[in-house]
């Protein structure tokens, strides 16, 4: 298309083109583009000092949960927390397990150890990957109250560019 | 928010033993309180959500105009804190095929790298809801860059921009987990005249449990990174295609890739052919090379 013929198009038109595209209105993701959703927060529920607590990636209510819409092959790693930390020092190990990832794109399933990381590929007619983490909170007998935080990040690298 | 809810959800769940017993009058209560709960949860899952869209993921620059742009877009209802960096990397693969993107701070030694001399404006930024923001990347190379194509990979990392939500574990015990995602593009700087193109290393194909598993290991010629595609079709002994496959392949040094065909029996042979087409990056950002074909038989 030129320059040209392009810009017999009402300025207005254009825009809204362009709103249309950025917003990702269409349900398809658009080429060479990612789209990441943080979903839904690792949530350890009630922890009781002295016994574990252990969320699976198929709780639907608990896991943390990623959308990953885009097309083609990813590598996707997470750099995890050994512990939860509280300002003064106290902590509370978290374990995540060799089957506490989850990638589900349409009906296909994969389990993954969330250390070592998963590749994906999403074709043409999938619209995204949904991934799942699980863990277990390990409090210690004894450990002390206060504000415990950590941080979960996820890596999402394309493979084939 | 999340907090509060949680807290006036929380005095349900032990009722839910005594269901079986209850009253009609008692059950609708508990149905509507369980409806409840479940618009509140879908609620609050809604109103947690983050997320950030990125566009391109993959940047060509040249020596002539030495910038690029990165549109990103916020489409959920919290702020997300941007921060763009540089680092250096490009796919390699295992002695399986599997690929993977290594990233350093500091590129090896003899590595054609841009990350030294590019720069994000804004390298900061918060992204209000329903926000879009381009992203320029401005090139400063020095002046004695030779011909040449220069590799980096661009970092977006995002932040949800409120504090993470403190879970009540106890009357005075909180959880707060931060969830932040890394989406990394891929950069292309170019200089002058630059050529590519690939050589089979080696080929080789043979029947495991998991099916028909064929490996090809190629290496790049020229200065600039191979970006193109491979179909691969398994053959029988009449040559008629039994089942193929087709993906996206970079070559930046060298690269091994496999394919394992589980339902091609009869197969006795791979055809395959490697081009440079990819339309998804913009077909004019491409390197065009001869096309590479060729087959293997079956050990």
């Amino acid at each position: 298309m030129t320059v040209g013929r392009r810009s017999r198009l009402p300025r207005t038109a254009w825009l809204v083109l362009a709103g249309v595209v950025a917003s990702g209105a269409s349900s398809a993701p658009a080429l060479s583009q990612v789209l990441v959703t943080a979903d839904q927060q690792l949530d350890f529920g009630l922890l009781t000092p002295g016994v574990p607590m252990t969320v699976v990636p198929t709780d639907v209510a608990r896991r943390a949960a990623y959308t990953v819409a885009t097309r083609g092959r990813y590598a996707i790693t997470f750099q995890l927390p050994s512990h939860l930390v509280e300002v003064h020092g106290a902590a509370v190990p978290v374990a995540f397990g060799d089957s506490d990832g989850r990638v589900e794109i349409r009906h296909r399933v994969t389990t993954f150890d969330p250390a070592a990381g998963v590749s994906i590929h999403i074709n043409p007619a999938d619209s995204d990957a949904r991934i799942y983490l699980g863990g277990t909170a390990q409090p210690a007998p004894g450990t002390p109250a206060g504000s415990y935080s950590a941080t979960i990040i996820m890596m999402i690298v394309p493979t084939g560019t | 928010m999340h907090e509060d809810a949680m807290r006036a959800v929380a005095p349900e769940a032990p009722e839910a033993g005594d269901t079986p017993a209850l009253r009609p009058a008692a059950r609708r209560r508990t149905r509507l309180a369980a409806a409840g709960t479940v618009v509140m949860l879908t609620a609050l899952s809604a109103v947690w959500a983050r997320a950030v869209s990125v566009s391109p993921m993959s940047i060509f620059m040249d020596h002539t105009t030495r910038t690029g742009t990165i549109t990103l877009y916020n489409p959920n209802p919290l702020p997300e804190e941007i921060d763009i960096t540089f680092a250096f990397g490009y796919p390699v693969s295992d002695s399986a095929g599997d690929v993977s993107v290594p990233l350093y701070e500091q590129a090896p030694d003899g590595e054609p790298s841009a990350t030294e001399w590019l720069r994000a404006f804004p390298r900061r930024l918060v992204l209000e809801p329903g926000q879009q923001q381009v992203v320029r990347i401005l090139a400063q190379p020095p002046a004695d860059l030779p011909d040449g194509e220069f590799w980096s990979r661009i970092l977006i990392t995002a932040t949800g921009g409120r504090p993470p939500v403190e879970q009540q574990v106890q009357q005075d015990v909180r959880v707060a987990i931060t969830m932040r995602t890394i989406v990394v593009a891929s950069l292309n700087y170019r200089k002058g005249r630059v050529t590519t193109g690939l050589d089979v290393t080696d080929a080789d194909l043979v029947r495991t449990d998991g099916g028909l598993q064929f490996t090809l290991d190629v290496s790049r010629r020229g200065e600039a990174a191979w970006l193109g595609r491979i179909r691969v079709q398994a053959l029988d002994a009449s040559d008629r295609v039994v089942a193929e496959q087709e993906d996206v392949i970079s070559v930046y040094r060298s690269l091994r890739r496999r394919f394992v065909f589980p339902d091609a029996d009869g197969a006795v042979r791979i055809r395959y052919a490697l081009e440079t087409e990819r339309p998804e990056l913009g077909q004019s950002n491409i390197i065009t090379a001869p096309t590479v074909t060729g087959t293997t038989d079956l050990r």
